[in-house]
């Protein structure tokens, strides 16, 4: 996960988190705020029905001041009740009325509760109500409900007494306004809410209980209740709209605070990428002004740091170059030296030589001196040709083409002198010519006969020199030595390694690089207790054609 | 052996019987209320001056639906004159020429000789074969027993049964159907169309111009008291109001018909009643009943269940008033309702029985529900016919019903 991603990634709840707190508060807030004006709009509600109720009982009660002035008004009516004839008119009294005045329900009672006329129920005449009257004259403000019943039906009724005097006769007058649903419908202070006949365990439901009165079975007077009910639906579609617009805004806020966080994410990233860039294109040599900057930011020390860490890197590392050529001139020293004494050893076997002939006569010494006289001169001229390198120093040699086996020959004669040592040569004809510097080319095999011979057990054995032609020309020097393990073998090739007590570890260190320089490669067959066989190989065919063209040239 | 014009007391209670005839078969029985007609079965009064149209307040459609088959007191007048049967009987139950001059019994069939100069509407003569094919459509079982001889000659098969009461029964009059199937073609003195002014329901015309007025049926008002204060010379209501409203105008002679109709209350149970409490109850012309008007032999199912309601069919006032009254008086006990049922309801419920208590209204000539067992009659109905004196004196058909323009 990059850098950017886990910026984004933490910044996004550090936004969403507090907004999603937020927008639970405001919906409780919202809801719990709702929900009163809910409760409070119940309240109102339930007055309104209530100032409804008495309004129709008021309305009621005036229809029943005109039922009754038009039946004492009515000559007819009066002459059918005091003679209790007429019965005809007085059955359809109470219809004809009842209809006239927008009544839904209207009876005249005689004596005893009788029913009289029946403006609801016509046939319904004799029929017995002994206590409506005397529950409606005991009933407070004379507002009773009444369930009534026709032919067809049973309703329930706003109902109101009123008495029709004949003479000497009381006729109560009952008359009720129906409470039906298109009443319930008007009652209703908006669409929204719901007015009917329930009870308290109607949920959500605020109730306004009323006395109630079964005509048919008018034993006791008992309570309806008239239950006002809210649509939950405004309610709910607020509550959906705050919802959804908290979710768009949770949503909106996700998007700017992806944008955001991606847009702080790479702008915090990029100085930091800018450095990265500069650290890998760093020259070790030359730090300076890499991390160069006008920040003061934190991203601004950072760049000082590692300026400053580039400096001390820079500083250590001219310390470890300084160390590394000091090693360098060590090493150029042990080689100088070991290169003097690979010069010395020969002159000083001659002296050697030439002290044990002095001994036997000046015949001797004169013979012995002319035979290793070639050899002193030949040490001298190599030490001079080794000088003539090291004042050189890092100037190569220059290649030409070299007699393989005179090499051979040379470094043969160089070697001889103790007698514990056997030297077999073994040359190629013709006789290979390899590309290669002469001073060079003695070192190799020098450095390898003289390693050959110093391996030799308690100073004994044979050391063979042998050159080959053809295809690969190679000079092998083979020792009946100790031989090497594998792991001597390594420290031998890695330098600064040797079994001998004066040995500078160097010997075949340098022999492989000179033959590396001479474009060829240095193969060891080793084992201990089984001697040690070193083949250089050359590239012959350079060498050849270049020889050839030396010829040539001659 | 034959006999003419046989005893009239005997043909009283044909004549009776075969108003409440049943369909399937045929007893005789007492009519639901005794009938009190002039015993020369004519209105008597001054004669007036002649009129040439006649205008008449119906108390129900006259309708070519129905006809000839009357089913309210405008088709009894209307019908009566338009349609014969090969006999009829007068107001005292005495059988009367029809369609036939004559007719005999003998001990397996009875024959009836038609008229010579009966004809159609349409001119066309009344064969022997047209009364047979029009039995054939209108009472199958009459048809079978049928055949004829030449052209005026129709023998009846008694098969042990009197076929005398289906011969009288109005949907055995003769007809033959229309071409534009309006008004079924009969043989009576008038013919029927439907007034193309939209002036009234009906159009009733003599078949010989000039020789009788011509009489046209049209609707009124809801109540019948505005019918006769307004042009009308014949107003025909059941409304016990207006009857006695118009018993107070002097310009008008009242005629009832006879009781043609009935009220039944079919229940699971008997219920005592009180029939002339029941008379009160309701505003039309009625009396307490004395028989269902069905045979008490017929075999009939009672297959009443369902609610504790007593259903009547919608748009019976007086049926209304007797479910109201039954209820209101506690007579079908505490908690019952009335019900009134559309025509498909009530054809349903017939079918069905699927009422647990039901009014049931029969209308003379009407064939007996065969789904409910025997009820409790209720009360007897009639119309009545106020007429203008001027139209005085008029002669009266067997049910009481005004041969309008015939006063022979």
């Amino acid at each position: 996960m990059t850098f950017r991603t886990r910026l984004a990634a933490a910044f996004l709840p550090a936004v969403l988190i507090p907004l999603v707190v937020f927008g639970w508060g405001v919906r409780r807030a919202v809801s719990s705020r709702l929900e009163a004006l809910f409760d409070a709009r119940a309240d109102a509600a339930i007055e309104h029905v209530r100032a409804r109720v008495a309004g129709t009982s008021a309305d009621l009660a005036r229809r029943l001041t005109g039922v009754r002035r038009a039946a004492g008004a009515d000559l007819h009516l009066r002459a059918a009740l005091a003679a209790d004839s007429g019965a005809d008119y007085v059955r359809d009294f109470a219809g004809t009325a009842m209809r006239a005045s927008g009544l839904a329900s209207l009876q005249i009672l005689g004596a005893g509760g009788t029913v009289v006329s029946s403006g609801h129920f016509r046939n319904a005449y004799g029929w017995a109500e002994p206590r409506l009257a005397a529950y409606l004259a005991a009933s407070p403000e004379s507002l009773v409900l009444i369930r009534v019943r026709s032919a067809e039906s049973t309703f329930v009724t706003l109902a109101r007494l009123d008495s029709l005097r004949v003479g000497d006769r009381v006729y109560p007058i009952v008359g009720g306004i129906s409470l039906d649903s298109e009443w319930m419908a008007r009652s209703a202070p908006d669409p929204d809410v719901t007015v009917a006949f329930g009870d308290s365990a109607r949920a959500g439901a605020h109730i306004l209980p009323l006395p109630f009165l079964t005509s048919e079975d008018a034993d006791s007077l008992g309570t309806v209740s008239l239950a006002v009910t809210q649509s939950p639906q405004p309610l709910a579609a607020i509550s959906g709209s705050v919802d959804r617009w908290l979710l768009a805004g949770l949503v909106a806020a996700a998007l700017t605070g992806l944008a955001l966080a991606l847009w702080l994410a790479v702008r915090l990233s990029r100085p930091l990428a800018d450095l990265t860039a500069r650290a890998e294109a760093l020259d070790p040599g030359h730090p300076e002004g890499a991390f160069d900057t006008v920040r003061t930011d934190e991203i601004g020390k950072l760049a000082v740091v590692l300026s400053t860490m580039t400096g001390r890197l820079r500083d250590g590392a001219e310390v470890a170059r300084r160390a590394e050529r000091r090693a360098a001139l060590g090493d150029l020293a042990r080689q100088v030296n070991h290169d003097i004494r690979n010069g010395l050893t020969p002159i000083r076997n001659v002296f050697r030589h030439w002290t044990d002939a002095a001994s036997e006569g000046p015949t001797e010494l004169a013979r012995v001196f002319a035979e290793r006289r070639g050899t002193v001169e030949s040490s001298v001229a190599y030490l001079h040709a080794l000088a003539g390198e090291y004042a050189r120093l890092a100037v190569p040699g220059v290649a030409e083409p070299c007699d393989l086996n005179a090499a051979v020959q040379g470094a043969a004669q160089r070697l001889a002198g103790d007698e514990a040592v056997t030297i077999r040569v073994e040359l190629a004809e013709p006789a290979p010519v390899v590309r290669a510097d002469p001073l060079a080319l003695r070192r190799v095999i020098d450095n390898l006969a003289s390693n050959a011979r110093e391996a030799l057990r308690n100073g004994r054995g044979t050391v063979t020199l042998r050159t080959r032609g053809g295809d690969h020309v190679c000079l092998q020097v083979i020792d009946t030595g100790a031989g090497m393990s594998p792991a001597d073998l390594e420290r031998a090739l890695a330098g600064f390694h040797s079994t001998k007590p004066a040995g500078s570890g160097l010997g075949l260190t340098i022999v492989r690089r000179l033959v590396g320089d001479a474009g060829g490669a240095l193969r060891v067959d080793t084992a201990p207790g089984a001697g040690s066989s070193f083949t250089v190989e050359f590239p012959r065919i350079e060498c050849v054609r270049a020889a050839g063209e030396k010829e040539g040239d001659r | 052996m034959l006999k003419k014009n046989k005893g009239q007391s005997v043909l009283a209670a044909l004549v009776v019987a075969g108003i409440f005839a049943c369909g399937r078969a045929v007893t005789r029985v007492s009519p639901p209320a005794p009938n009190h007609f002039p015993a020369n079965c004519m209105a008597a009064g001054t004669p007036g001056a002649p009129r040439d149209s006649i205008r008449v307040v119906e108390d129900g459609p006259v309708s070519s639906q129905d006809a000839p088959v009357p089913r309210s007191g405008a088709e009894r007048i209307a019908f009566g004159l338009a349609y014969e049967t090969l006999v009829k009987v007068d107001c005292q139950g005495n059988l009367m020429p029809g369609l036939a001059a004559s007719w005999r019994q003998g001990t397996d069939a009875v024959e009836f000789v038609l008229r010579k100069d009966a004809h159609f509407w349409d001119g066309a003569p009344v064969l022997a074969a047209d009364v047979k094919a029009s039995w054939r459509l209108a009472d199958s079982a009459l048809a079978e027993r049928t055949s004829t001889e030449g052209d005026t000659l129709v023998r009846i098969a008694t098969n042990g049964l009197d076929p005398l009461p289906s011969v009288l029964a109005p949907a055995a009059a003769i007809t033959k159907p229309a071409p534009d199937h309006g008004w079924p073609i009969g043989t009576g003195s008038r013919w029927l169309t439907t007034p193309t002014s939209g002036a009234g329901d009906a159009l009733l015309q003599p078949t010989t111009p000039g020789t009788a007025p011509r009489v046209t049926f049209g609707p009124g008002t809801d109540d019948a008291r505005d019918a006769l204060e307004s042009h009308a010379d014949v107003v025909i209501t059941r409304d016990r109001a207006a009857l006695a409203f118009a018993a107070t105008r002097p310009r008008f002679a009242i005629l009832p018909m006879a009781w043609t109709e009935e009220y039944v209350l079919i229940a699971p149970d008997p219920v005592a009643v009180d029939r002339n409490d029941l008379v009160a109850a309701v505003r039309v012309d009625a009396t307490a009943a004395e028989h269902d008007g069905c045979p008490a032999t017929e075999s009939r199912q009672t297959k009443l269940s369902g609610p504790h309601r007593v259903a009547y069919r919608r748009g019976d006032p007086t049926a209304e008033a007797l479910a109201a009254r039954l209820i209101g008086s506690g007579a079908l006990g505490h908690g019952v309702f009335a019900v009134p049922l559309s025509p498909v309801e009530w054809d349903r419920a017939v079918s069905l029985g699927s009422e647990w208590a039901v009014i049931a209204h029969r209308t003379a000539g009407a064939p007996c529900s065969s789904s409910w067992g025997p009820g409790t009659p209720l009360i007897a109905v009639r119309s009545s016919v106020v007429l203008d004196r001027s139209l005085l004196p008029v002669r009266l058909g067997g049910d009481g019903a005004p041969r309008l323009g015939d006063a022979r």
